[in-house]
This record gives structure tokens, sequence and C-alpha cells, in this order.
């Protein structure tokens, strides 16, 4: 009898699953996992027989499986019930923070110094058109480091502090040090389920911008766009419990006025998209993404400034652009083409680095495009 | 074709297994045979599926062949077949497995650039060529009979709950049951129990021990107790893993009516390596023994032979692992300590109190996975000095934060190694003679394991891409 019923059990799991994925229809894009999920193959001889098709139906039953977000979020929901505080590469952290895992490691460490010295050259190398004082290095803490106290007992981070002073030394150029801007304040500069700042920690980034340039701050009103925003380190863990982000943008008159030109196609949105804000990728409303090569235009200002950077950018970038008439922002992931050349044909006045420190421990993109 | 993956569970079984119970008795052979032959080995790389007909067919002839000739009293040509098979068999084995280590071991020692051949090991191999000469070397010793039927010996060879990882069995297990086995409700629902058991260890306790070992591995000089963690975490990993298959495949043989053998035997309660070895991986020390050692003479030709013969069988044995000398380094290592076990170790150990040898057993035995694990031998020896003495120091906040956010893991990890669970078990199924309404219980928890291990393993293959989408 309890055989029966166990073996009941067996075939009425395997047949839900199989015969429920097979017949639900197939979804195209995962919100949760910024992907596009792998759809049924077309059945050709030559994929077969290569292998391919079968390799893709295997991709197609994990992503299609019936009820798998429910299920990782169950997942997750069990990890967390046995004390576990490291989910996805993810810290779950108190007050309700999601804060990316990164340890320490000698790759990060020379990582970081590669692109530093790429930097240093790359400033040094245009010393001849622009002032040194024109040529700006500005690196973000990351929250793990500046909400330290918020990580889960033993919690380790990569070593911020020596990264820092050691680009404090920047033998070229000018380097902006937002730690102690970023402590202020701290939980309210970082999103609770991203892994980005949020416009309010942008705004004291601009606001010790602004001092460290002796330049006159700009006008903004911080007006509130979303209270449902469910960010990238959400993501990676699915935790129910997760209570959601504010996504807020500092207006100005000028906004409507400038013109986003991504990627060789002009945008309809200028430099805030609203239609991101239905979406789940909400930081997204930021210019949009990012591109590999993108130009700001009827800023309002002076000036031509160049900026290379990653996705902490985006938020940040609308304090400043009323200073200038132009603004070329470039991505070293997606940018094909130099640099160099950029910088001689088109009048590039001052140039600004900007980027998330725990990417700058990461990326080696950087190097090849500053060269 | 993985076990713990959708595509097998939902896709393999939901189709090959109702189609075996459809199919009428005399063809259910067959369909195990095409459906593991084309729908689950061949399905990864098609090709590799060839290489194994082409041993079935091979090994089918030498057995019919061999057969023959003893029927016609011609021992020697029988013979003669046995030694042309095996050279066959083992030499595919070898050059699939073994060339590109030995021609870059050439390179190294005369400093030629021989490039290394462009060839991938198919899978299962060093399973399936053992079985096959399980097979050809029992017909010579005339300890079974010729398999004349193509099919239910291929069936025997490519059957997919045993092909990829084993247990090893030897064609003498499963003669009867190739002919006549009777499926029933009784072992479909004990395989059912058996495969969810085997699921679990895999998926909820290996998987984890595995992300912990892989995170502690990369670590250029973890302190002494976090490396200790490391080697415990790839202890624990290797065993689940494993015994998760073997379970799995023992679970899914008897839900078709097949008794394989066991595989593993609570190993990490042993109080001697030479315990050890009788629970750990037997269907490979069974082969071992009756194919290799007891030919050689076994014990039966002196100390001096003895020893020899130990040497021989623990070196192959820890080669068959892999293609690299830290496998064959590992199996010496055993043999060496059995050795002495056999001289006089083991009456030693008897005398001392249990809990003693227990810890003897097990800090070998985690010394020994160091070494299966590290490929590289710069990086065994760092990781082995990082147990006595790391620049690291002894310990830091992240080892605290490894065991503690593991925590449950490292609990199932450490209970189930034990004979707790199985004699819990025991007892419960006393109380179910009784109240018989207990039968509920594990329903309900072989439900919820299944459904848990499934969640897991969906899990890993959730892969969310941070940045901007092409």
């Amino acid at each position: 009898m309890k055989k029966i019923a166990l073996i009941l059990v067996f075939c009425l799991i395997i047949g839900v699953f199989s015969v429920g994925s097979i017949i639900s229809p197939d979804r195209e894009f995962s919100e949760n996992e910024n992907r596009n999920l792998t759809v049924f193959p077309s059945f050709t001889a030559k994929s077969v027989s290569s292998g391919n098709w079968q390799s893709k139906i295997n991709s197609w039953y994990s992503d299609q499986l019936i009820g798998r977000d429910t299920l990782i979020s169950l997942k997750t929901g069990l990890q967390k019930l046995c004390g576990k505080r490291d989910i996805g590469g993810v810290y779950l952290c108190d007050d309700g923070f999601y804060i990316e895992k990164k340890l320490p490691s000698q790759e990060s460490h020379d990582i970081f110094g590669s692109n530093l010295t790429a930097v240093e050259q790359f400033f040094e190398n245009n010393s001849s058109r622009l002032d040194k004082a024109k040529m700006t290095l500005m690196l973000v803490p990351s929250a793990a480091g500046i909400l330290e106290d918020k990580l889960p007992l033993g919690a380790v981070t990569p070593d911020y502090e020596t990264a820092f002073s050691t680009a404090k030394n920047l033998g070229s150029g000018e380097f902006i040090d937002l730690t102690s801007a970023m402590t202020e304040n701290a939980e309210g500069n970082y999103y609770k389920t991203d892994h980005h700042w949020t416009t309010d920690g942008a705004y004291t980034a601009y606001k010790a911008y602004c001092k460290a340039k002796n330049l006159e701050e700009n006008q903004f009103f911080p007006t509130v766009l979303s209270a449902d925003f469910f960010g990238t380190t959400h993501s990676k863990v699915l935790d129910s419990s997760a209570t959601p982000d504010r996504v807020v943008y500092y207006k100005n008159d000028r906004d409507s006025l400038y013109t986003l030109t991504a990627d060789g196609k002009e945008t309809d949105f200028g430099i805030y998209d609203f239609s991101r804000l239905e979406e789940k990728d909400k930081y997204a409303f930021f210019m949009g993404g990012n591109y590999g090569k993108a130009t700001i235009k009827n800023c309002g200002g002076e000036g031509h400034l160049l900026v290379i950077k990653d996705s902490f950018a985006n938020c940040f970038l609308p304090f400043i652009l009323p200073d200038y008439e132009t603004v070329t922002i470039i991505d070293p992931r997606y940018f094909v083409g130099s640099v160099d050349e950029t910088i001689k044909t088109e009048g590039i006045t001052e140039i600004l680095v900007l980027y998330g420190i725990d990417s700058f421990m990461e990326e080696k993109t950087i190097p090849a495009i500053l060269y | 074709m993985v076990f713990s993956s959708e595509v097998f569970l939902f896709g393999f079984l939901a189709v090959v297994l109702p189609l075996y119970f459809l199919c009428p008795k005399k063809l259910r052979n067959l369909w195990l045979f095409i459906s593991s032959l084309v729908l689950f080995y061949a399905w990864d790389v098609p090709s590799y599926a060839l290489i194994m007909l082409f041993t079935i067919t091979f090994d089918y002839f030498a057995g019919r062949l061999i057969g023959h000739f003893h029927a016609i009293d011609k021992g020697a040509f029988a013979r003669l077949t046995l030694i042309v098979t095996a050279i066959v068999n083992i030499g595919m084995l070898a050059f699939f497995k073994y060339t590109n280590l030995f021609i870059s071991n050439i390179n190294n020692l005369a400093d030629t650039g021989i490039p290394l051949l462009d060839i991938t090991l198919p899978i299962g191999i060093s399973f399936y060529t053992f079985q096959t000469m399980s097979y050809v070397i029992d017909v010579y010793w005339k300890r079974c009979a010729v398999q004349r039927n193509f099919f239910d010996f291929g069936a025997y060879v490519t059957m997919f709950p045993q092909l990829i990882a084993g247990p090893i069995v030897r064609y003498v297990d499963v003669e009867k049951e190739l002919s006549d086995r009777r499926e029933n409700f009784h072992d479909f629902g004990s395989g059912v129990k058996r495969f969810t058991y085997g699921l679990a260890k895999k998926i909820l306790i290996a998987n984890a021990m595995g992300e912990i070992w892989k995170e502690i591995s990369s670590m250029a000089n973890p302190p002494v107790l976090t490396a200790w963690l490391g080697a415990l975490a790839f202890t624990f990993h290797i065993f689940f893993d494993f015994a998760g298959y073997s379970d799995m495949a023992i679970g899914m043989g008897k839900m078709m009516g097949f008794r394989f053998p066991e595989n593993f035997d609570l190993p990490y309660i042993s109080r001697s390596i030479t315990e050890f070895w009788r629970r750990w991986h037997m269907t490979l020390g069974t082969w071992f023994r009756e194919y290799v050692y007891i030919p050689l003479g076994g014990n039966r030709k002196g100390t001096k032979r003895q020893i020899l013969n130990l040497l021989i069988v623990w070196g192959l044995t820890g080669f068959w692992h892999g293609a690299s000398w830290n496998f064959a380094l590992w199996g010496l290592y055993f043999g060496i300590i059995l050795i002495l076990e056999k001289l006089f170790l083991l009456k030693l150990l008897e005398r001392l109190p249990r809990i003693i040898s227990h810890i003897y057993t097990m800090l070998l035995v985690v010394l020994g996975w160091v070494i299966f694990a590290n490929e590289n031998f710069v990086e065994m020896a760092d990781y082995l000095r990082n147990l006595l003495t790391s620049p690291a120091g002894l310990y830091d906040g992240y080892t605290a934060f490894l065991l503690l956010s593991n925590l449950a893991v490292w609990l199932l990890a450490v209970v189930f190694s034990t004979s707790l669970p199985r004699n819990l078990g025991e007892k419960f199924s006393q109380w179910q003679e009784k109240h018989k309404f207990l039968g509920i219980l594990e329903v309900v928890s072989v439900t919820a394991l299944l459904l848990i291990s499934i969640a897991f393993m969906v899990d890993g293959s959730y892969n969310p891409f941070l940045y901007f989408r092409f």
C-alpha cells in the first residue's frame, strides 16, 4: 500500500513537471535573470549530429521548467531557515540589504593595479592636450565597503582601503575620494536590492565632486519614480521576504532638452527612459542602459566632456551635464573604436573616468581601450 | 546525460520508463538497449556511442568465440581470443584516457614538442570497459554461460542506470535477471525511495560541499582551519556525489527488476584503511580482486609476492581514477598503508580504543583526498602545508562564516556519514509494522525530499546576467 503511494507520488511529480513544461508556452525572457531564456530548438539533422540540438534541449528543460522561479524562491527560503547567509553570490545582510559577495583575491588586486596604471598613463598621454585639472578619476565605494557593519558575521570584503589609498597617489590627473562622503547617511546611498548606488548616493557624490573642483552646484528637484524596485542582488537571491527599493531622480529644467545618441541611433526618450519603470530592471531608466559609445548634446553649458565609465555613472552624469555643451560616454565593455581618435577629432575639453570600485577591480577591458 | 538534471528526470525518464513497462517482457531488454545507447549515452556526444557499440559488438563475438573453443576443446584458442580481446578493450581505454598524459610526459622528459591528440574521453569508458571485460573473462573461466542474444548483451552493457558512474556490475551479478526478472510494485516503490535518497545526497549535500571546496581551493593561502574545512568539504563532496549516484543507479535498476550490487557501506565509520576499502567503491575493489589480485596469486605465493601484488593492484586502482600522476600516488599511498596494516598495524589498531582508530583512519582518508583533489603537485604540497601552518594564520572571521553559513549542510553531511540514519530507519520500520499509518510519514518525507531536490537542482541553471542585455 505504502509502496503504491510512493509510486504514485513519483509518477505524479515526474508527470506534472514533464508534461507541464512541455504544454506551458515558452517564456522568452526572464525578468529576474535579465537574460533571454532558451526556447525549444528546431529539429534538424545537422543540429542533432553535432550535438547542438541536444545541448539546447538540456538548457530548454532547465530554463522552461514549470514553476522555476517559485522553486528557486522555495530553495532560498529553506536556505535562510538553515542559517545560510550567502546565496547566489550575495550576502544576506541586516536591515534588508542584499550586498554582493566579493572575496579578496590576488587577481582582483592585480587587475586594480593594472587599471590604475592604465588610467594614469592615459592621463599622462593627454597632458599635452588637456590641463591635469581637467582629467579626473572617481571611484565609487561599494556597499560592502561602506555598509560593512551590516554584513553577516565573518563576511570578508576585498581590501578597499588599500585600493583607495593607492588611488589617492595617482601620478597624473586628479583623484576624487568619495569614501567619507558616502559614509554619511550611508544607508540612503545604496540600494538594498541592487548593487548600484542610489540617486541620493550619486547626489552626495556630486556635492563632493563640486567641492573638490570648486564648482557651483546646479539646481535639482528630487522626484520619486517608483517604490517597487527589485534590483540585481534581489535577482540573484529571489528572497520572497525582500522589501523593494525606491527609485528617485533629480529633475531639472533642461532634462527634456537633452538628446542622446546611442551607438549611432538617437533615442526617443532623451536621457531618461520612463518605459523601463514598467520593467524589473528599473535602474535602466537612467540613459536606457549601457552603450559602447553615446553622445548627449544640447546640455546648455560649455565644453565637451569625455566619460569612460561603467553603469555607476548613469545616475551621476545628469548632475554634471548642465556644465557642458556635449558629453560623450564610452563603456569599454562594448566600445569598438579608438578613444584616442575620439579625443583628437571630437574636440574633447575634459575627461572623467568613473567606475564602481568592484568593477574597477574586475574589468579587464579598460587598459586596451586607453592605450 | 546527467542524472540530476531536468532533461534526465522530466525528459528521458518520463518517456523511457513508461515505454519500458508498456513493452511486452520479451522486448524490454531491447528497449533498454536502444534507449540507453541512443537517447541516454549518445545524447551529449553521438560519436561516443559508436565507440561503445564497437566494444559491445567485439566483446559479444569474443564471448561466443571463447564458448565455441571451449565446446570443441581448443582451450589455447579460447585463451588467445581472451588475450586479444583484453588488448583491444584495455587498449582502447588506454588510448582515449592515457595517451595525452603519455605524450606530455615524454615532452617534459625529452624536451620534444609532440602535439597532444585532439580527443576527449568517451564518458563512462572506464566503467563499461571493466564491465565487458568481466563478461569475457568469466566466460573464459566458465563462471557464466555465453550470452547468445546480442541485444541482451547490449542491454547489460548500456543499461542507463549504471552506465556512466557505476556501480561496476559484473555480468555474473545480473546474468539471471537479464533473462528472468519480475518487475513488481514492491521493488519499484523501493527503487523510488532509493533513487530519491541518492538524488538528495547529490543535490543537497554533494553540490553544496562542492561549492565550499571550490571557494576554499581557489584561495591562495587559506588559514589552517579553513584549509581543513576545505579538505573536509572535498571529503564529503566526493562521498555524497559518488554514493548518491550509486543510490540513484541502484534505485532505478530496482524499478526495472535488477538487483545491482551495493557500492558504498558507510565508509567514513571505518576504523582502519583495510576496513575503509571494504566499504568504499566496493564494486571496484571486487573487480580488481577478482580479475587482477587473485590471478596474480593474491596472498597464496608468500608475503613478498603478496606485497608486490598489492602494490600493482593499488597503483592500477589509483591510476584508473584519472589520467594524472596524483591519482597513481593516491592509489600507492593506500597500497602502502594497507600493506603496513596487514603486516602489523591492524593488530595494533584492534588494541586501541575505537575513537583513536577512527581518527587515525579519517585522518589518512582526508589527507588522501587532498592528494586526489590536486593534480598539480606544487598546489598539492602547498595545500598540505597549509593544513599544518599557513601564512594567513590559524583562522580568521571567514573561517567561522564558512562553518556557520553552511552549518545545516555540515551537520547533514556528518550525520549521513554515520550509521545513525540507518539505525533510525530500522527502528522506524519496526514501528511501522505495528502502526501502519506511519507509512504516510515515509511517503510524505520522500515527496518533500524529491521536491526540495528539484528546487535546488533548478537553481543550478539559474543564471542572472547583470549587465545590459544585447
